[in-house]
């Protein structure tokens, strides 16, 4: 790609003066008059059938003006996961079900006229039940004499999809080709483990939360912190029957989402309070709340057994995975499938190959999409066995990665069999620079220096470990972008984009999209996200989807208006529309250099003669979705005799094809290594016998903050995708799938222990330590 | 109860529950650039300066800051006029979702006013107590060495 | 809508009248009482006017009023005396903002989970002043033993015989930068040479919030630093932990146990493990 003038350029982030400056708002600064307010009753207890809940003693708080729960307020089953329709996810939950299925689940929702008498409301309400045999263990969750958590109700999946309540399952993804036994009998050895991921919190800094209002006409106008306005739309709707019409979704600025936004949650009860009692009603989780009651990373088990030959060829690769659906089954399917569709085609040479993932209930808080969905719980294993694999070998890690990966021009049956819900689509790869990533990271850590020489100090030893990843971009044939501009009389564009800028930058990407193709300055392009009143659809921030569907959708609009722009510059000076350019904000005769501006276009076009407003709208669906590439290296020091991992630096590469503007593709690399080392390290989930989260808190959920930052170097290679608007791919997920396979590489080499089990906490690295002692 | 404040410059008199928190008082009352991210001192969102000094403002109750001299990201720099943190932060791309900036640009502010030139370690320790999920603290530590830079150079 | 009043005493006579009244308790920083939550007092006494907030350092004394911060503390010991192990211990205490508010007179009286206090008050000999119904200055263990002392009286100020000169090292384990500590080591020593004059060792965290290690310090105290390779740290060390979020109670018993060690040979060998 050449003569980029605003793609590529680490221009500034539209919003972020006005985050700097504090002028900008979120769904819970919205000003809304006189509002009443929504506090959450949650469940105590992990497995019961309720019989009746008492609110008399809430509705006697002064201040309470209404109670919501199950025995006065039903709904029609759904799927809070905000997903395209109908949904890959099974419709399993009600509003307020009557069988509660998790410690932390939403059984009442209390509104009052403070927050105060609204959260005593809460604390007052009492739940009849008898309590059900709870299921922790989603190993065990298949098992016949297991507790069934949806068995004997309605629930049912929308699409034909895999779907098994009475056993438990919420999701199932079978694949295969070749001959398995066949592949195994071909190995010269077999390598076979176990891997277990485990739950995390988006922690995300701004709690869920939204602001119910009416418009002047009595519609009901929701802002809410979501990454999915138009599906939190469609959901609100369908979940609480009110018609879609009468419903407006406002986006405003959103602090954070991770895939925890993807969910449509405080904003049903906002509505349902909202639409009862026709008063303007602010929601709002809290942090305890956020842990317990919205969603989290899915843990995942997964064994993965693998024959090899002393050439190193992989001649069968046999995949199981259990993921752990918690008590509902939101991206139960898809979390699953992305498991083995974001991890299984980058090694593609693989001859025999089976899968086999199983989504289980358990009674345990709700999985959901996190930055990374299913990858990086594919990854973590993965990277291991690989890296187990080629130690095994006698070869470099990153030697064997190199002979195995998906290159250009190569593809993967994988693409084709596994879809979200529906077949995959084939795709060949067009850009990958995976090689690249891993030479240059190889220096950035010094490879050749440290691994496998155990430098010590003390009881301090220090190791470097690898681990490579891809992702997609956008859900191919799924996931669909609209955008529209229209041109000003002074020659700049409102641009709208139903494309959810969740503090990504996607307002400042697509808006140097618009730019570049109209030959402005970025400030010229005024972005609007999102509003289902005022932008047009778009599936929302998932799926790395943004950059590269939305961007295109962005990029064909541009070229409609540039278009319109050209045959009014054409009409109003005479000249064939082949012989003009565009120049910066003009319109140049190449053959006299006459000029017009853009300014006078518009004016032209909006007062003079047959007057009409240079405008465009464009949607885009995705035919593939090529995945970027990346190569990460842990440098850890291991304390013996403590177990302590300490990541030392921390070493990013990746092939995001053209960046359009790197310095916001450099952050979300930074921000998803940091959230992945943490989580590989420090952050779990804890519970007690009886299944509640006994952690729910920053206090004792620790996530990193600036005294526990490794020294991270991000790099952003040149690339380019063809297919990709100005040869952009996605960023905004990769760089989360190897932190932990990487720093766990990283203690075998140091160590020789391999912690199979995350997160890595002191205590369980040296018992591994002592263990193989 | 009622009580005086004096908030980014401005003297106002407020009426407030007796165990509402710094926090609380201040959103209620046209400050919503203090962001509520925990409410339980752990996050640092809410983060404002009291006296010139770094709190949580979910951990002070308004009651036992009346009187006192209360800063909000509002009163160091404006859309139109802002502070050199404020474009610091701006220019290394320090900023993505944007919750955790106002505090963070306050305890930069703390800091800087301290002083003038710190170590990265300085830097770290000075930010310690408020998180951000979105950029791994990488370009907010740039932010805050190239705010330095500039403010040292223009004393 | 909370009815707890405040009263903002200028005097420590008037503070300490208000807190003969029943459910009426001292407000230093307020972030003991946040998490604890106030809806059951009546009323708050606010100390800021009592002029509780300087930092002296007489004859050898070190005193620090009830009402400064930890920040405040750990800001002017690290002026002042920086090898103190007090300012090392509170400046790593929670976190900026929150060292902002935390006072030593608070945490003084409950003894949070996360303070970084205990441990340099018991290796320091520190003395607790109080004012009011029981007035008198006691020692951390008197105070710890006996929590109605607390009734309508007042902490005015922490006493620190002999707080400088001493090598000092403190351990806080945490599971990142910004933790409560699971448990803290505290150490102080002077040697002369290769001899030990005087080690004062304690951990605070296991279910005793905080032990002194007598055995230890005795058997250290007055002999040659090479003895701490001879006897035995790790079992003088030991004391029982419950279970915590960062670990199995053997686990954190083991681990104060090593750093004890870590410590001392730090503090006597000079030999640095890097965390």
């Amino acid at each position: 790609m050449t003569d980029l003038n605003i793609v590529g350029k680490s221009l500034e982030k539209v919003d972020s003066l006005s985050l700097a400056c504090g002028t900008a708002r979120y769904a819970s600064d919205c000003m809304i008059h006189d509002p009443l307010f929504l506090a959450f009753a949650l469940s105590d207890t992990a497995h019961a059938e309720l019989h009746s809940v008492d609110d008399s003693k809430a509705r006697e708080v002064k201040g309470v003006v209404d109670v919501f729960h199950a025995f006065n307020t039903d709904s029609g089953l759904f799927s809070t996961a905000g997903q395209g329709f109908p949904e890959p996810s099974p419709y399993d939950t009600r509003l307020f079900n009557k069988r509660v299925r998790y410690v932390g689940e939403i059984v009442g929702a209390v509104l009052a006229e403070s927050i105060e008498a609204a959260r005593e409301g809460a604390a007052a309400i009492k739940l009849n039940y008898s309590e059900l045999p709870p299921l922790f263990d989603p190993e065990k969750s298949m098992d016949a004499d297991s507790p069934k958590l949806h068995g004997d109700s309605d629930a049912y999946a929308p699409l034909p999809v895999p779907y098994r309540p009475e056993e438990n399952v919420a999701g199932e993804v079978l694949f295969s080709y070749g001959d398995l036994e066949k592949g195994f009998a071909a190995a010269d050895f077999v390598v076979e483990e176990s891997y277990r991921t485990h739950q995390a919190s988006h922690c995300a800094l701004e709690p869920h939360n939204a602001s119910a209002y009416f418009d002047e006409r009595g519609r009901l106008v929701l802002v809410v912190s979501t990454q999915v306005p138009f599906h939190s739309r469609r959901i609100v709707s369908r979940a609480l029957g009110i018609p879609g019409h009468m419903i407006r979704v406002i986006k405003p600025r959103i602090g954070g989402g991770f895939g925890g936004k993807q969910e449509v949650l405080v904003e049903l009860y906002a509505a349902l309070a909202a639409w009862k009692h026709k008063r303007n009603v602010r929601a709002e989780m809290t942090r305890s709340q956020v842990f317990t009651s919205a969603r989290t990373r899915h843990p995942m088990r997964v064994r993965i057994k693998t024959g090899i030959k002393r050439d190193g060829a992989i001649t069968a690769m046999d995949m199981n995975d259990v993921m752990n659906s918690g008590a509902y089954g939101a991206h139960a399917l898809t979390v699953l499938s992305n498991a083995a569709s974001k991890v299984l085609p980058l090694f593609n040479k693989i001859e025999n190959l089976n899968f086999t993932g199983r989504s289980v209930y358990t009674n345990l808080p709700v999985g959901g999409a996190y930055r990374g969905y299913g990858a990086t719980q594919g990854y973590f294993p993965f990277n291991q066995h690989m890296d187990e694999i080629s130690r095994r070998l006698g070869v470099d890690f990153l030697e064997f990665v190199k002979k195995h990966h998906i290159r250009v021009g190569e593809t993967s049956a994988v693409f084709e069999a596994i879809g979200e819900g529906t077949e995959g689509v084939s795709q060949t790869i067009k850009s990958c620079k995976l090689d690249e990533c891993i030479d240059r990271g190889a220096k950035e850590i010094r490879w050749q220096e440290l691994r496998g020489k155990r430098v010590t100090n003390g009881p301090m030893v220090k190791g470097v470990g690898a681990a490579v990843a891809m992702q997609g971009s956008g859900i191919p044939q799924v996931d669909m972008a609209s955008a529209s501009m229209k041109m000003n009389d002074d020659g700049s564009f409102n641009l709208m984009v139903g494309a959810t800028d969740i503090g990504t930058g996607s307002d400042t990407v697509l808006s140097q999209i618009a730019a570049e193709t109209l030959n402005v300055p970025l400030e010229k392009i005024i972005p609007l996200s999102s509003d289902t009143d005022l932008t047009p659809f778009d599936v929302g921030a998932y799926a790395s989807s943004t950059t590269y569907v939305s961007g295109r959708a962005v990029l064909l609009c541009a070229e409609r208006v540039r278009d319109q722009i050209l045959s009014v510059a054409s009409a109003m000076t005479g000249t064939p529309v082949d012989q003009l350019s565009l120049g910066e904000s003009r319109v140049v005769n190449r053959t006299t250099g006459e000029e017009v501006s853009f300014s006078q276009i518009a004016c032209h076009s909006l007062y003079s003669k047959d007057q009409f407003q240079i405008q465009a709208s464009a949607s885009f669906t995705g035919t593939e979705s090529p995945p970027p590439f990346a190569a990460q290296f842990a440098e850890v020091d291991v304390d013996t005799e403590t177990g302590r991992v300490r990541v030392v630096k921390f070493v990013s590469v990746v092939d995001c094809g053209q960046a359009i503007n790197p310095k916001l593709a450099e952050g979300q690399v930074d921000g998803a290594v940091l959230n992945g080392i943490s989580f590989a390290l420090s952050e779990q989930y804890l519970y007690n016998q009886k299944g509640a989260m006994t952690n729910s808190s920053f206090w004792d959920y620790k996530i990193y903050g600036t005294l526990d930052m490794p020294e991270m170097v991000t790099v952003v290679l040149d690339s380019n995708e063809p297919s990709g608007p100005y040869g952009a791919k996605s960023v905004s997920e990769i760089g989360i799938n190897c932190p932990a396979p990487a720093i766990a590489n990283a203690v075998y080499d140091a160590i020789g222990v391999r912690i199979y089990d995350l997160p890595l906490t002191p205590e369980k690295v040296l018992k591994a330590i002592r263990s193989r002692a | 109860m009622k009580g005086s404040f004096v908030v980014n410059g401005r003297s106002v008199e407020w009426s407030f529950e007796p165990d509402a928190t710094l926090l609380d008082v201040l959103r209620d009352n046209g400050h919503p650039e203090v962001h509520r991210g925990c409410d339980e001192g752990s996050c640092g969102a809410c983060s404002v300066l009291l006296d010139g000094k770094l709190v949580n403002s979910c951990q002070v109750f308004a009651a036992s800051s009346t009187g006192k001299d209360i800063l909000t990201i509002a009163g160091i720099g404006t859309i139109h006029e802002p502070h050199p943190l404020q474009t610091a932060f701006v220019e290394t791309g320090a900023i993505q979702c944007g919750f955790c900036t106002p505090a963070m640009i306050l305890a930069a502010l703390a800091l800087l006013r301290k002083n003038p030139n710190p170590t990265d370690e300085a830097i770290r320790s000075a930010l310690d107590g408020n998180y951000c999920r979105c950029t791994g603290y990488v370009k907010i530590i740039e932010a805050v060495r190239l705010a330095s830079r500039r403010m040292s150079a223009h004393d | 809508m909370s009815t707890v009043q405040w009263y903002f005493p200028d005097t420590i006579d008037e503070a300490i009248m208000y807190l003969g009244r029943e459910k009426v308790v001292p407000h230093g920083g307020g972030t003991s009482l946040l998490k604890s939550g106030i809806a059951s007092l009546n009323g708050l006494v606010d100390l800021s006017r009592l002029g509780l907030d300087s930092l002296k350092m007489d004859k050898g004394i070190l005193e620090t009023g009830a009402s400064l911060t930890y920040g405040e503390i750990a800001d002017s010991l690290a002026n002042l005396h920086p090898d103190c192990i007090l300012g090392k211990a509170l400046g790593a205490a929670a976190s900026t903002p929150m060292r902002n508010r935390i006072t030593a007179g608070g945490s003084a009286s409950v003894f949070p989970l996360w303070s970084d206090l205990i441990g340099p008050m018991a290796v320091l000999n520190a003395s607790i002043c109080v004012e009011g119904k029981n007035a008198g200055t006691y020692d951390l263990n008197s105070w710890l033993a006996d929590r109605s002392l607390q009734q309508g009286s007042l902490i005015i100020s922490l006493f620190y015989p002999d707080p400088v000169d001493w090598i000092s090292y403190y351990h806080r384990e945490t599971r990142v930068g910004f933790d409560y500590p699971s448990f803290t080591v505290s150490i102080l020593a002077r040697k002369n040479g290769s001899r030990v004059e005087k080690v004062r060792v304690a951990v605070s965290g296991g279910l005793d919030r905080v032990r002194r290690l007598g055995e230890l310090e005795e058997k250290l105290s007055g002999g040659d630093v090479s003895a701490v390779d001879k006897i035995d740290v790790k079992r003088m060390a030991t004391m029982e932990f419950g279970r915590k979020p960062s670990g199995s109670p053997e686990y954190l018993s083991e681990m104060a146990a090593l750093q004890v060690e870590r410590g001392l040979r730090t503090v006597l060998l000079g030999e640095v493990v890097s965390r």
